[in-house]
């Protein structure tokens, strides 16, 4: 269980420019959740993620992982960096060893894990992505731009996190590699059951994959709830200048003109179970 | 954060010394700081010390600005006059032990703590009224003449301002790279130095490549910009002296008389 | 699109090459023949490694065709004495926006493609301001271009193309590193451009919204042109467009799968609006079908 209480953090504290990037935010998410995090470029979700995985301190309020308050006094601050997983925006900047087995290995191996469970992590961690066996003794620049995507995202996994945060793990792809990427995480959420946080600017994905969704503005937590209640609040959204997968705007649409469908619809799936219902039922 | 350092501490204004030619403001403010070496009285720091109030005044930019530049110096500052004011041998004013201070280490001290002072004064209003751009202009028509003998000003001046472009991205990466690498569990606060290079490897590896094929990109984005040397290339702001330029020569020349002139009195025992 | 003069003649173009930097595939185009009209706004879609970045390279002469040729406003590519002639003719927007901007302030940076053709400075001057204005950035003149956001940082890359007056501006996937908003912005940008100022516009990209936007959309797959077709008729191929790892609108999608179901249903659908009125019209013909 992840828990932040009143977690506000300022750039520049103190100074004339002090701007503040996250303001007194407070959540509870639940073990074994699929989350998404949706706002604008600037709405403070970058830092709040950062906050999460502990590579920056807020400058007021508490983050609680597992009982354990991070930044607290008896907080093991690597323990706790091990137990949450941050892949950040294009995260094949960050590959650098010669082949992809050792890339992947360089979490385990900073944790200080003995070889064998090592080699097993590794191993694990790429067939989670669907990488073959072969590619890991090739170097990682000599892959595509999808397969260096995955290999950074195996080098988190490897360390086994019970979090894990994606910062738009499918930016910049095309189509079939998102696709791909994005089925592999639905895959591993399901087999491995740990909490996974996607922050997405797609609506089409986070509509696909998650199950609770949290959205961002100003700062400021404006949002928080079941992915299909998030979607039955059409007007909100486009007020924040957030938009709905266009789905979801059929629906709304036709149910507006009198067509019935019901609220909250944000898959391709249910939209055309439902529309098939109605116009079938007409039929009859 | 990292993106938000100004570099070349350019403080936007439009006041005359803004306004002035960098060229001009180049070959002044070397004249400047071969005056400050030539002076051998404390007349002729005061004059000094009036010209640069003089500057700064027109030059409209708050003195704390200035007086920054200082910061990173005082260090170096007090240590070099502490070496001075030790280690002169002189007419002895005062002793104890090993140490003395002398009536030339005590004079010696003051007058390098004032020589850096002034320094640091002079570069600083040149870079807080010049703009990188005009800096680097600056500099690439002053070493034109040089073209002849072989020195590339051009290709020199183009990667000042390549430089300059993309110190603030590549600032950005590097931040963005140790965080990623520190949510990988790289530890690089602890361990001796060499561990701690060792550490460096996650860091410099990701960010050498992503320079590298910057420079490609960038080497792409302007050929297909047409860019081909310096030969026959245009300036959207071409350098031009005005009068300006002219009234500044003037002052920086009385005022570098009048200086070198207080040596002269300090000879003849007036101060 | 006034006239139907051809601006870009491809003819035939192979070319085939190993990329270094890009493994995992080698870059190539088969028989490529392709024109490109004054004032249109073309799309060129297929996904990473089709081969659409590499055509789009031989229009400006940044590669010249192996095999077959390009003709820019009547300019064999292939010649190298026409070089500037040819890329101060077609001027070309990369993806990644950080890394085609030269100078530190933003003018600056829209002057240097004028600086390098030697052009007057009086006529850089108006050419900056020109562009500024074309992509509506004119108030941040005097900013440094780091400071700036993704999308604004990409106008002004268009600005400095547009600084040298092209015939053709080619874009290769100017979005594909922007967050939503930013892609907004390039597609507005552009389309004012292409309606307002006439100007020829080659997108290339991945992203199917963009190219619904279009006039015109060539898909490229495997280096070689598979479709070709108004954005409606490309589009409405579901089935191969999806076979070929691309998107298609979630409203030309479920038009389709209502299709599929023996509904009374075109797929020459695009927008949520068209979608809804179509749904709606079936709605209605069918309790009409009912009342009888």
């Amino acid at each position: 269980m992840i828990k932040l209480t009143d977690v506000s953090y300022t750039y520049m504290s103190g100074g004339p420019f002090e701007s503040a990037a996250v303001e007194n935010v407070s959540v509870t998410l639940n073990s074994g959740e699929f989350i998404g995090l949706m706002g604008h470029t600037g709405s403070g979700k970058s830092t709040l993620i950062q906050m999460i995985a502990g590579l920056i301190k807020p400058t007021s309020g508490s983050i609680e992982i597992d009982g354990q308050v991070l930044h607290s006094k008896n907080c093991d601050k690597r323990a706790m960096r091990f137990k949450t997983g941050l892949v950040m925006q294009y995260p094949e900047y960050q590959l650098f060893e010669e082949t992809v087995f050792k890339d992947i290995s360089f979490g385990p191996t900073n944790m200080g894990l003995p070889k064998d469970e090592i080699k097993r992590r590794v191993e694990s961690a790429a067939n989670l992505v669907g990488l073959d066996e072969d590619i890991l003794q090739k170097s990682p620049f000599e892959l595509s731009g999808g397969q260096k995507r995955r290999v950074a995202i195996a080098g988190v996994l490897a360390m086994e996190p019970k979090l894990l945060i994606l910062d738009e793990p499918t930016a910049g792809l095309d189509p079939a590699g998102r696709d791909e990427i994005l089925f592999k995480i639905r895959d591993m959420h399901k087999r491995l059951g740990i909490t996974v946080i996607l922050v997405s600017h797609s609506m089409e994905d986070l509509a696909n994959l998650t199950q609770k969704i949290m959205v961002m503005n100003h700062g400021r937590l404006v949002m928080y709830d079941k992915t299909s209640e998030i979607f039955k609040k059409t007007h909100e959204l486009k007020d924040l200048g957030l938009a709905v997968p266009q789905i979801t705007e059929i629906c709304d649409k036709l149910r507006e003109k009198g067509f019935p469908v019901p609220a909250g619809i944000y898959t391709l799936d249910t939209a055309k179970a439902e529309i098939e219902k109605v116009l079938k039922n007409e039929k009859r | 954060m990292l993106k938000d350092i100004t570099l070349g501490q350019y403080f936007p204004g439009k006041s005359f010394i803004h306004k002035l030619d960098p060229r001009t403001k180049i070959l002044c403010a070397i004249v400047y700081i071969a005056v400050i070496f030539c002076i051998k009285s404390f007349l002729g720091y005061f004059v000094l010390f009036a010209f640069t109030a003089l500057i700064v005044a027109l030059s409209k930019i708050p003195v704390r600005f200035v007086l920054k530049g200082l910061k990173p110096i005082m260090m170096f500052v007090a240590i070099t006059a502490l070496f001075n004011l030790l280690l002169t041998d002189g007419r002895i004013l005062w002793k104890w032990g090993f140490l003395k201070i002398t009536y030339e280490g005590l004079t010696q001290a003051v007058y390098m703590v004032l020589r850096l002072f002034f320094l640091v004064f002079g570069t600083s209003i040149l870079t807080l009224t010049t703009s990188p751009i005009a800096l680097t202009d600056g500099i690439e028509r002053l070493l034109s003449p040089l073209k002849k003998i072989g020195v590339p000003a051009h290709e020199f001046a183009m990667m000042m301002t390549i430089a300059l472009r993309f110190v603030p991205t590549l600032l950005e990466e590097t931040d963005k790279i140790i965080k990623a690498q520190t949510a990988r569990g790289a530890d690089f606060e602890s361990g001796n130095i060499i561990n701690r290079a060792k550490a460096m490897v996650p860091i410099l590896i990701p960010l050498f490549i992503s320079a590298f094929r910057r420079a490609d990109d960038l080497a792409t984005a302007m050929e297909c910009r047409c860019y081909r040397g310096g030969e026959n290339r245009t300036r959207l702001r071409e350098l031009k002296l005005g009068y300006r330029d002219g009234v500044c020569w003037f002052v920086v020349l009385i005022f570098s008389a009048l200086i070198l002139l207080a040596n002269y009195f300090q000879v003849s025992g007036l101060l | 699109m006034d006239t139907n003069e051809k601006l870009i003649e491809i003819k035939n173009v192979e070319f085939l090459y190993e990329s270094t930097e890009e493994p995992g595939g080698s870059r190539v185009l088969k028989d490529v023949s392709l024109d490109i009209k004054k004032g249109e706004f073309l799309a060129v879609l297929g996904h990473n490694g089709s081969g659409k970045s590499t055509l789009a390279k031989h229009l400006n002469a940044i590669l010249v065709p192996e095999k077959g040729s390009v003709l820019v406003a009547g300019f064999l590519t292939s010649d190298e004495s026409l070089l500037y002639e040819i890329r101060q003719r077609v001027g070309m927007v990369f993806q990644n926006p950080d890394n085609q901007l030269v100078a530190t302030i933003v003018e600056e940076d829209v002057a240097f493609a004028p600086e390098n053709l030697g052009v007057n400075p009086q006529e850089i001057r108006e050419r900056v301001d020109y562009a500024l204005d074309a992509v509506n950035m004119s108030e941040y003149k005097e900013h440094a271009p780091h400071m700036l956001s993704g999308g604004q940082k990409q106008r002004i890359a268009i600005a400095g193309v547009l600084a040298m007056k092209p015939d053709v501006l080619v874009m290769d996937e100017p979005t594909a590193m922007l967050d939503p908003e930013g892609r907004r912005e390039i597609l507005e940008t552009v389309k004012k451009l292409n309606r307002d100022e006439g100007m020829t516009v080659v997108m290339i990209t991945h992203f199917m919204e963009e190219a619904a936007q279009a006039d015109r959309v060539v898909v490229i797959d495997h280096g070689k042109i598979i479709m070709h077709g108004l954005p409606k008729e490309v589009f409405s191929r579901v089935e191969e467009i999806k076979e070929i790892g691309l998107d298609v609108p979630q409203a030309t999608e479920l038009a389709y799968l209502l299709k599929k179901e023996g509904f009374d249903f075109e797929t020459d659908i695009l927008t949520a609006d068209e979608c809804v009125n179509k749904i709606l019209s079936v709605y209605q013909s069918e309790r009409g079908a009912d009342n009888d």
